[in-house]
């Protein structure tokens, strides 16, 4: 779930331990009190709202996610063709027929053109979506599930369990995406499931880098102290104090993670260890289709359109919502 | 309020707004004051009450946007800096008016040593060569007290503890000898006794080269050494401006007056110090009339209404209350 | 200083070791009959046995992750099943095409990431910083072997100015061979440029907010010393950084790009392995590119060290 492709966004994430450029922080005084005036600086969720609301990138960003939410849940009422229908294997097409149903650009039975099998773009593209909006949402849930469970008990308990998850972490890290999933896809074999797997399993370690870090800083506050001298269960106070505090950061990562993860999914399709065809996903229409480029470059640009669009959106939520939560960031990332 | 020096800087009627998307935030509405030559002053109010706007202001460092002087006049030695080119006001800055800043801690910029950094001015103002301005950087440190100055000018901010960075920040402020320092909360960050030697420095400097002074401060507990002059503000706004005696023991202003008796004092005994209640105004909503009588014990009907201008309410003494020429009275009626 | 170099070795040491128990992990775990997949269609029962006893495949599971465990320190990576030869030999001819351009894509990454990071920083909201925003913005959401096939069209296809694909044949001339890798190095660069400009971006922005910048400005510094003395200095030290984690992401973009481009690199053959789920192949040359990965990201913490003065004289915190 690091946006793979291209390592990450942690490193602009407020979560990341960054080293401190201003040493111990003191108290911040006069000043710093009036920018706080002026730009305020509560998180309460009305006003990380009302903030997103306001961000018209980020709005951009929700309405092409909605709309791809949409379009997956409904593809089969939006098809307007089988899509795996492809006339070259039907034999009650006529060869003339057959030669005329390939490659076709854009019409008014075929919306978005055929492709080389004389399948219908339209339809590939509308039921592709489901792939994308499955890799997206499932290989998150994986990392946020293993991330979520390693980096609280790191930085909940600390200790030598502390130092061994973190190591781990560090192993992890060593792997540029791409490399891990390909090891992980080789070993498994190719296949949806196995992308699940494979760039879920990819993704815990940032997260749980995140939220350690971000328990880190919470856990000393006071009100973690009084709930734990309260006689809180561990579970407790982890759920109930320290994660609504330490979520914000992993949020944000876990927006821009769907992203990557739909770039994921099409770089492994590009690969051959994506879905199996004939099935349609955009990673394997993209690939399929970049083979066309010199005689039918029209076709390429309508998966990538679609796999772009879907990222960008991700990542324009991403950072409207880190925006939004931390308001002294605001306009400069 | 210095009758009878020589006159170095005029700010009048200042006006400082940010325009942020809330709304337009009056950081400083219209504040005058005077400084002269070798004289101290010092600014007091709460976090926020535009003491530090002000001071920026004064060198034209307010961050645009969303800050924006919106009017008013800072005449240093007979010039509008306010007026000035960029280039005009740079030769101004760190050579004729001096500043040093609350946060030691993050003032000095932390990849570059502390030699290099208090070179760097003098370099550029008084063109003298790397050598003459490392021998020059090398005596200011020892003049602001700091051992070992040969060897702490090789160093590493992050290698000097918190006082040690507030007197090198000093020592880069004074280093074209400027004609006035301006001293934003230079003590508050640091440990009590080290608040105590930095005040005493900058009081010693200030009397051996003839030095002015603009100290803004919110402990009153450490203007009294220093200063002779005292602004009290509020909510971007001069509530009291009188001198240092007068402030102390006889304020015309209910604010000012909670403040110096929220300040533990040997000489008096008092049952227990004084809190205002409640906390400084939203600079966007302002309060009608006296933005302090929403805080004011002794607020009466009109000073809720009505704005108090700011008045002399003794010769030498001004008050924005309106109560400032009886206030004495009034208070202890209401108090009693 | 020492201590930091000491305490970063010690961490990659324990990342090696990870790596190497990992790898022998995977490679031992795989599932299915190996040899089945392996073996030619139609194969006898006798062929598939002999495949068994050359990959030790027939061999228990910790013997299996020991035969492999024990080959790794001294790079004994196997046969590829697919090429038919050591790996490591293998890994050896196609490492230096990888290498030089690499090396072509992370000057491009470098300058023209930085550049535009603090051109943008400077001049903000101006043409030139949003142009750069959007641009890097829809950079960073494409996938890297569209924008290597997008290239190939435009220069080559529709301009022809630029050869489509493959190496520089052997005895060309330097400046014709820089054609041949013009067109991948910008694939590669391209993703990495755009987060790195963004990332620069918003550490300049950082910086520029600073109490220190408001000293260097009440010293009566000029805009230009504030911004390229004070400013810059600080705010390249998180994309130093940056650049170290980001050659992982090089890497991982190179296997791609070398794809799209047929580029004569180690990328180029692992995709072979992969397509013919050679794990051999796959998981060594995998090994190899990790290592090179890790020792590059100690490579560039100890430079950073040496930028950040904090750090070098023994300021002792962690970067993790």
């Amino acid at each position: 779930m690091r946006l793979p492709d291209h390592g990450g966004p942690e490193d602009l994430m407020p979560g990341k331990e960054q080293p401190d450029l201003l040493g111990p922080e003191i108290e911040e005084f006069e000043l710093e009190l009036e920018k706080e005036q002026i730009h305020g600086r509560t998180a309460l969720w009305s006003d990380v709202w009302y903030r997103l609301r306001h961000n018209k990138l980020a709005i951009v960003g929700i309405v092409i996610i909605i709309v791809l939410f949409l379009v997956a849940i409904f593809a089969p009422l939006l098809a307007t063709h089988d899509p795996l229908y492809s006339p070259l294997y039907d034999s009650t097409v006529s060869s003339a027929e057959k030669a005329g149903a390939v490659k076709q650009t854009p019409n008014s039975e075929h919306w978005l053109g055929t492709d080389q099998l004389g399948r219908d773009i339209y339809s590939r593209l509308v039921h592709g979506s489901r792939v994308s909006v499955e890799v997206g949402i499932v290989a998150v849930l994986i990392s946020l599930l293993i991330g979520l469970l390693f980096g609280a008990l790191a930085g909940y308990f600390g200790g030598w369990g502390d130092s061994v998850i973190m190591r781990s972490a560090d192993i992890f890290f060593a792997f540029p995406t791409v490399l891990g999933a390909i090891v992980i896809m080789t070993v498994l074999g190719p296949g949806l499931i196995n992308v699940f797997i494979a760039i879920g399993v990819l993704g815990w370690a940032t997260i749980a880098r995140i939220f350690r870090s971000s328990i880190l800083s919470v856990k000393e506050n006071e009100y973690v102290e009084a709930a734990r001298a309260m006689g809180a269960s561990h579970a407790r106070i982890i759920w109930k104090h320290i994660m609504p505090n330490s979520i914000q950061p992993i949020i944000v990562y876990a927006t821009m993670g769907v992203g990557g993860a739909i770039l994921a999914e099409a770089w492994l399709a590009f690969l051959g260890l994506g879905q199996q065809l004939p099935a349609p996903s955009w990673g394997n229409m993209l690939s399929e289709y970049l083979v066309y480029y010199t005689t039918d470059p029209w076709m390429m640009f309508i998966p990538g359109t679609a796999i772009v669009l879907s990222v960008l959106a991700f990542i324009l939520l991403g950072d409207g919502l880190r925006d939004a939560l931390d308001p002294r960031l605001k306009g400069s990332v | 309020m210095g009758a009878n020096g020589e006159r170095l800087l005029e700010v009048r009627g200042l006006k400082t707004y940010f325009h942020t998307q809330a709304g337009v935030v009056k950081a400083v509405d219209g504040v005058s004051f005077d400084l002269d030559r070798g004289e101290a002053l010092a600014v007091v109010g709460e976090s926020g009450c535009g003491k530090s706007v002000t001071a920026l202001s004064i060198l034209n460092l307010i961050p645009d946007p969303p800050g924006k002087v919106e009017e008013g006049e800072v005449i240093f030695e007979g010039r509008n800096l306010l007026e000035l080119s960029d280039r005009e006001i740079r030769q101004v800055r760190g050579n004729h008016i001096g500043m040093i800043f609350q946060d030691p801690m993050t003032s000095l910029n932390p990849v570059f040593t502390i030699g290099n950094q208090i070179r760097e001015p003098i370099q550029i103002h008084l063109g003298l060569s790397r050598k003459e301005a490392k021998q020059r950087a090398i005596e200011l440190l020892e003049m602001v007290e700091i051992p070992q100055a040969e060897k702490r000018y090789k160093m590493y901010p992050h290698e000097f503890s918190g006082g040690m960075r507030q007197r090198a920040m000093i020592a880069m402020a004074l280093s074209c000898e400027p004609m006035m320092l301006i001293a934003d909360e230079p003590s508050t960050a640091l440990d009590v006794t080290i608040q105590a030697q930095i005040m005493e420095l900058i009081g010693r400097l200030q009397r051996e080269i003839n030095l002015a002074v603009m100290l803004i401060t919110h402990d009153l507990g450490v203007v009294a050494g220093v200063a002779e002059a005292v602004l009290v503000m509020y909510a971007g706004k001069v509530v009291e401006y009188a001198d240092i005696g007068r402030v102390y023991y006889n304020s015309r202003h209910p604010y000012a007056w909670s403040l110096m008796r929220s300040v533990p004092r040997m000489d008096e005994k008092r049952e227990r110090l004084l809190t205002i209640g409640g906390s400084p105004p939203s600079l966007i909503n302002l309060p009608p009339g006296c933005s302090f009588s929403p805080r004011c014990p002794f607020a009466e009907e009109i000073c809720s209404e009505q704005e108090p201008p700011l008045v002399e309410a003794e010769p030498g003494h001004l008050s924005a209350c309106h109560f400032a020429r009886d206030f004495e009275r009034h208070g202890k009626g209401v108090e009693d | 200083m020492l201590i930091f170099i000491l305490r970063r070795l010690y961490q990659t040491v324990i990342v090696v070791i990870g790596v190497v128990l990992l790898l022998s992990f995977m490679m031992t775990i795989i599932p299915g009959d190996v040899a089945q997949m392996r073996a030619p269609k139609g194969a006898t029962e006798e062929m598939l046995q002999n495949i068994r006893e050359k990959f030790h495949l027939d061999k228990p599971f910790f013997s299996r992750f020991w035969i492999y465990l024990k080959g790794l320190p001294t790079f004994d990576l196997g046969d590829s099943f697919t090429y038919k030869r050591p790996v490591m030999d293998i890994i050896r001819e196609g490492l230096p095409w990888s290498i030089k351009l690499a090396i072509v894509a992370e000057i491009i990454i470098i300058i023209l990431g930085i550049l535009a990071g603090v051109i943008s920083s400077v001049s903000r909201y101006s043409f030139w910083d949003v142009l750069v925003t959007i641009t890097t913005t829809i950079l960073v959401a494409m996938p890297i072997y569209w924008i290597g096939r997008l290239l190939q069209l435009f220069f080559s296809q529709w301009l022809s100015w630029l050869p489509a694909a493959g190496a520089p044949p052997p005895g060309t001339a330097f400046f014709t061979g820089l054609k041949y890798y013009i067109m991948p190095a910008v694939a590669l660069a391209a993703i990495s440029t755009a987060y790195v400009a963004r990332m620069q971006r918003s550490s300049m922005l950082e910086v520029m907010r600073q109490d220190y910048i408001q000293t260097a400005r009440a010293k009566g510094l000029s805009n230009r010393r504030v911004t390229y003395k004070h400013g810059l200095k600080n705010g390249l030290i998180p994309v130093v950084t940056y650049i170290g984690i980001d050659f992982g992401v090089l890497i991982g973009a190179a296997v791609l790009t070398e794809i799209i481009f047929n580029w004569p690199g180690i990328g180029h053959k692992v995709y072979n392995a992969v397509l013919q789920r050679d794990h051999t192949m796959v998981i060594g040359t995998v090994f190899v590119l990790v290592l090179i990965f890790v020792f590059i990201n100690l490579l560039v913490d100890i430079s950073y060290a040496f930028l950040d003065p904090r750090i070098r004289l023994g300021g002792g915190q962690e970067v993790t």
